[in-house]
């Protein structure tokens, strides 16, 4: 009686233990997928307040205004409306069309390089491409924690211990194919009297 | 330090642009390639026969055979290596690659008190075993020696002192000792100091030696380049570049033992903390404002381009300040002297151009 006894509390502390450990280890899961959203915001916020500043030099540089700066300008807004929504969907879409607005506006400066010569637009120009980087890399730092996470709670005893203790799945930060190739394919750009610029750039030569 | 008609150099030496001329190595006996590690596997085989003649037959005369094994085998396989001029094809090939990169050379001194592993000794020379030093076989004297004589004979200029090489070891450590993610102790036989072709100033330290992968994994013997064979190189590299702004740390980026240890910083990605260890000291007092300063030159881009760099060479870093430090490795699954000498140079080339990738977000 007294051999069953200690075999009892032996597993009974073994399963105590293995609950604490992957409990532990979910927690710390969900906490670097909390963590690594925020460092996505930090960088897409970063974006967000460098966008006026961009816009303020092109605008100056040229003189008037123009359709291009309006779209960029509404694609922050609606970016700045899903980030603070904070539906995953919806700000990859708008992240999405922002980036797209971005790079057509980049490129259309690209085409004028007396434009692009005039006050600040090529340190904006530098800070908006880094700060892509950043967010690239900050979105696969993510998924990686997402990954991590939902690995643990997919697999045995995470499966077991996720549901009682209230953690699920994470969802990962991507692009859906067709928008992915929106946002990086070539802008097209039409530009009266620069047909010499928008041929560089349809050949992917931007220097 | 750097200034007018001087290379930037991380360790605060004068250095001015040099390259000691190698000449080819004449006379050279062309061993089989599988001689060195037949031979390394009879001195580990003799070890532990020591160790279990010791253990279960009582030590005395049945170490014997054991102990005249071990040094049969480690004396040829210098022996091999200096009738081979194995250094001599070495410090030649280090020469070609600084020669077509247009980078400054020096070879520095194989054997320093003060350096990581074997090579942490002293000849033995007339008069003393050195200053606290400690001492080598005389059988090995005789063979570093003959290497010393072989080095002279290929016209190398006098290299870098040894005391400036010690300071470099003192300096970064933890670069140059085996532990997880670097198989064995790194020692300094060249340096380098170029640019990149973004114009970026960098300090290099190489070592080749020569690898075997018989017994290895599947993954190992083919290498980057898609060359596959048994034996080859292994070029381990260990770089240094200033940064634009003083990070205020110094912090070791290193391969994690055994999971992710939970005395380090942590980083956002469950990824970067499980690959690399990190620990730090600040200008500053307090703990948080050191790892405030480590997480912010650890940006996100900073963190995937490291990660992709372990993958591709096992790189370790330390920010020190103004400098970065990085080691790494590549191997090379040829013996070709000349295919080697022609993968060695873009090796350093591109380890250079890698190491300095991450530099504009650490900044």
């Amino acid at each position: 009686m007294a051999e069953v006894m200690v075999l009892v509390v032996v597993l009974a502390v073994a399963a105590a233990t293995l609950f604490v450990l992957t409990y532990n280890g979910l927690t710390a899961a969900q906490t670097r997928v909390v963590q690594g959203w925020s460092g996505i915001e930090v960088q897409l916020k970063r974006r967000h307040d460098l966008v006026p500043s961009l816009v303020t030099a092109v605008r100056s540089a040229m003189g008037h205004e123009d359709a291009m700066l309006a779209i960029v300008t509404e694609s922050r807004e609606r970016a700045m409306g899903a980030l603070a929504d904070g539906d995953t969907g919806e700000i990859a879409r708008q992240e999405a069309e922002l980036t797209g607005a971005l790079h057509k506006l980049i490129a259309y400066s690209e085409s004028f390089p007396e434009i692009k010569a005039t006050g600040n637009i090529e340190t904006f120009q530098r800070q908006v491409e880094e700060t892509e980087d950043q967010i690239a890399a900050a979105r696969r730092l993510y998924n990686g924690n997402v990954q991590d996470l939902n690995r643990r709670i997919l697999g045995i005893p995470g499966n077991l211990i996720a549901p009682m203790a209230g953690i699920g799945t994470a969802r990962s930060f991507e692009l859906d194919p067709a928008e992915a190739r929106a946002v990086y394919a070539v802008p097209d750009v039409d530009l009266e009297g620069a047909r010499g610029a928008a041929a560089r750039i349809s050949h992917g030569d931007r220097s | 330090m750097s200034g007018p008609g001087r290379h930037w150099d991380p360790f605060g030496r004068a250095i001015a642009p040099q390259r000691d001329a190698i000449k080819p190595p004449r006379n050279a006996i062309a061993f089989p390639a599988w001689l060195t590690p037949v031979l390394l596997v009879l001195a580990i085989g003799g070890i532990g026969w020591m160790i279990v003649a010791a253990v279960f037959l009582g030590g005395g005369e049945a170490v014997l055979v054991p102990a005249v094994l071990i040094g049969a085998a480690g004396g040829a396989v210098i022996l091999v290596d200096t009738l081979g001029k194995g250094q001599q094809s070495r410090l030649y090939r280090y020469f070609r690659a600084a020669e077509a990169l247009g980078w400054s050379y020096r070879i520095a001194p194989t054997y320093v008190q003060g350096a990581p592993g074997l090579a942490g000794t002293r000849k033995r020379r007339p008069g003393g075993g050195g200053a606290g030093g400690k001492q080598v076989p005389a059988f090995m004297a005789e063979a570093l020696e003959k290497a010393e004589v072989s080095k002279r004979e290929a016209g190398a200029a006098p290299g870098t002192p040894e005391s400036e090489l010690q300071a470099v070891y003192k300096a970064i450590p933890e670069l140059f000792a085996p532990r997880p993610g670097q198989p064995v102790a790194m020692t300094i036989e060249a340096e380098f100091w170029g640019e990149t072709e973004e114009a970026i100033p960098f300090w290099m330290g190489v070592r080749e030696m020569e690898m075997n992968t018989t017994f290895a994994a599947r993954e190992l013997k083919t290498d980057h380049a898609g060359q596959t064979g048994d034996n080859g190189a292994l070029l381990m590299m260990v770089a240094a570049y200033r940064l634009d702004r003083d990070t205020g740390i110094r912090a070791t980026l290193l391969a994690e033992a055994i999971g992710d240890s939970r005395k380090d910083i942590k980083t956002e990605s469950a990824e970067f903390n499980a690959r690399y260890h990190i620990a730090a000291r600040g200008t500053g007092s307090r703990e948080d404002e050191t790892a405030m300063a480590v997480l912010q030159a650890l940006t996100p881009a900073t963190q995937t381009t490291l990660l992709d760099l372990w993958d591709r060479y096992r790189m370790q870093a330390i920010i020190d300040g103004r400098v970065v430090h990085v080691s790494g490795y590549e191997r090379i699954n040829t013996r070709d002297p000349e295919i080697l000498a022609q993968r060695l140079g873009a090796a350093a080339e591109r380890f250079a151009a890698a190491a300095t990738g991450f530099k504009r977000y650490v900044e």
